[in-house]
């Protein structure tokens, strides 16, 4: 994947951070800690502890199985984790595996949260921008005007400003998905969570979607990735967490876990990835 | 064809119970559907069994049942009361499974996607769900109500003066059986049509029409995705299902 990106300073971090004052610093943007998921009698996650600091990319790997989407999807609550504590923007939201806030709430905690799905999940009805106008409309209560004015904006810096009357059907697999990021956006989120964004697209479109992703991330956007695209994982992230049966194996910054991994369990996942692309 | 003019008069009395049987059905059905898909395992049991109980026994069953068996309490509905209740009863449990599949077939990505956009459920089921399980519901809903029509000629059995029961009548005073039987079987089916073609626009969609806009004329990528991914698969299930009502 050809997305050139040094790692430069992240400009906006500190115009992004500064209305917040001091605790943004402190306070990171999530906090995972002893967090477990089971399905059931089947133990997916366990003891998983995780921190991710405002303006930080973490990506998550590991193999098929090793619960990455279901952690993901545990940070937005799409699943609620059967114990431990999580913690978004210094709020609590799940503490020993109950959560807390009101279901009204939640409601206003998840748009604060942007999710991207593996398969896009737009609304196949809905034209581009209205994909991207409605939850601004109905969860933060813009006028239809100003949020179709924000979607234009947004598409335009997807690079889908041409096309916004659009149904997804006509869109390709890496439109799409643009589009779909976009849409969380549209939230203004403090956080954005990716789950394997790239997975279900051609692979001559995935640089489109990953390059719009390491702009965010430049921007200064608290990101968490679920990814097999290695080599972007290196270029974009700070931290890089190896999952394996529902337990964190290994974490490092990229360099250090791609470079010299520490565990056996990682160096066969790496050396397994490497294989499948001779 | 003089007794042709007979059987046209209880035209209006077929369609009024059909349509009341019809419009009975649609409403009892959305607190069936509703329970069918609870959260509730014994709301969704109870449900179920009324559901098959419904659809399993034969609705001349249910006919005679209420209309003679109701007696045993001292109610003694009309032959038009019994006829609207049983039809409308019986229509409320095959129009619930009607909802219910064409909402399930909404993928559950879609309630996904507006959950992690903090939607609440119910706009989500009004601006995500119920659109795109529309053109499925009224296409149930077209072919059950089509079907409800000709079950209309059942009540006849139980002495409601519909058009069947005014064949018979002709043919046991010496009209020829074979051309007024005939003739109202015709009749029946040229009211059908017109119902198979409102039930096609109403479950129109309001794109189908529409032109995708200004810039639809830049050239279309297909979306491609293995299998396994749902998200292009949906699109295409949704495309087909509008252009296969056209
Ligand atoms: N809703 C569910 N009910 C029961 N089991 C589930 C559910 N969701 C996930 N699991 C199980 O949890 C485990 C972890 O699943 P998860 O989807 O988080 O893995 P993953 O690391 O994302 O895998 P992949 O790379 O294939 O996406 C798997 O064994 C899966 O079968
Ligand atoms: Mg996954």
């Amino acid at each position: 994947m050809n997305v050139s990106m040094e790692k430069q300073p992240r400009m906006t971090e500190t115009v992004q951070s500064a209305p917040r004052g001091q605790e943004a610093a402190e306070q990171p943007a999530v906090q995972v800690s002893n967090l477990g998921k089971s399905f059931g009698a089947v133990e997916v996650l366990r003891d998983i502890e995780l921190e991710i600091s405002t303006g930080e990319v973490i990506t998550l790997i590991g193999p098929s199985g090793s619960g990455k989407s279901t952690l993901i999807r545990c940070m937005n609550l799409l699943e609620t984790p059967s114990s431990g504590t999580l913690q978004v923007m210094g709020e609590t939201l799940v503490q020993d595996g109950k959560i807390l806030p009101k279901r009204s709430q939640l409601q206003e905690f998840r748009a604060k949260v942007g999710m991207v799905f593996q398969s896009f999940n737009l609304f196949p009805h809905l034209s581009a921008l209205e994909n991207i106008s409605l939850a601004q409309v109905h969860t933060l209560g813009r006028r239809r005007a100003e949020a179709d004015e924000r979607s234009a904006q947004l598409l335009d810096s997807v690079g889908l400003g041409q096309r916004m009357n659009h149904m997804p059907a006509h869109l390709s697999g890496g439109q799409q998905q643009r589009v779909a990021i976009a849409r969380a956006l549209a939230m203004d989120p403090d956080v954005m969570l990716f789950d394997e964004p790239t997975s279900a697209i051609d692979p001559e479109l995935r640089v489109e979607v990953l390059k719009v992703m390491r702009d965010l991330a430049q921007s200064g956007m608290t990101m968490a990735i679920v990814t097999h695209e290695l080599k972007f994982a290196r270029m974009i992230s700070d931290q890089v967490l190896f999952l394996a049966d529902g337990t964190i194996v290994e974490r490092g910054t990229p360099d250090e876990l791609f470079g010299a991994p520490q565990h056996e369990r990682t160096h066969q996942f790496l050396a397994a990835i490497e294989e499948t692309k001779l | 064809m003089i007794w042709l003019t007979d059987v046209l008069a209880v035209i209006p009395i077929s369609l009024f119970i059909w349509a009341v049987s019809l419009v009975l059905g649609a409403v009892v059905a959305v607190p069936t559907a509703g329970a069918r898909m609870s959260q509730l395992r014994p709301v969704r049991i109870l449900a179920a069994v009324y559901i098959e109980i419904f659809r399993g026994i034969p609705t001349l069953v249910w006919l005679f049942v209420i209309f003679f068996g109701l007696r045993t309490f001292g109610l003694s509905p009309t032959a038009l009361v019994s006829a609207i209740l049983t039809l409308g009863i019986a229509s409320s449990a095959y129009i619930a499974e009607t909802y219910r599949s064409g909402l399930s077939s909404v993928p559950i990505q879609q309630r996904e996607a507006t959950t992690a956009l903090g939607l609440s459920p119910r706009l989500s089921l009004i601006k995500i769900v119920l659109p795109q399980a529309k053109p499925i519901i009224f296409a149930g809903l077209g072919s059950y109500a089509i079907h409800l029509l000709k079950e209309t000629a059942l009540t006849s059995l139980i002495g409601v003066v519909e058009m069947m029961t005014v064949a018979n009548y002709l043919v046991e005073r010496g009209a020829n059986g074979l051309t007024v039987f005939f003739v109202t079987g015709v009749i029946y089916m040229l009211l059908c049509l017109p119902i198979a073609g409102a039930v096609r626009l109403l479950g129109r969609s309001r794109r189908q029409n529409r032109p995708a806009g200004p810039d639809s004329l830049t050239p279309l990528s297909t979306p491609t995705a293995p299998p396994e991914c749902a998200a292009p698969w949906h699109g295409m299930r949704w495309h087909e299902c509008n252009s296969s009502s056209t």
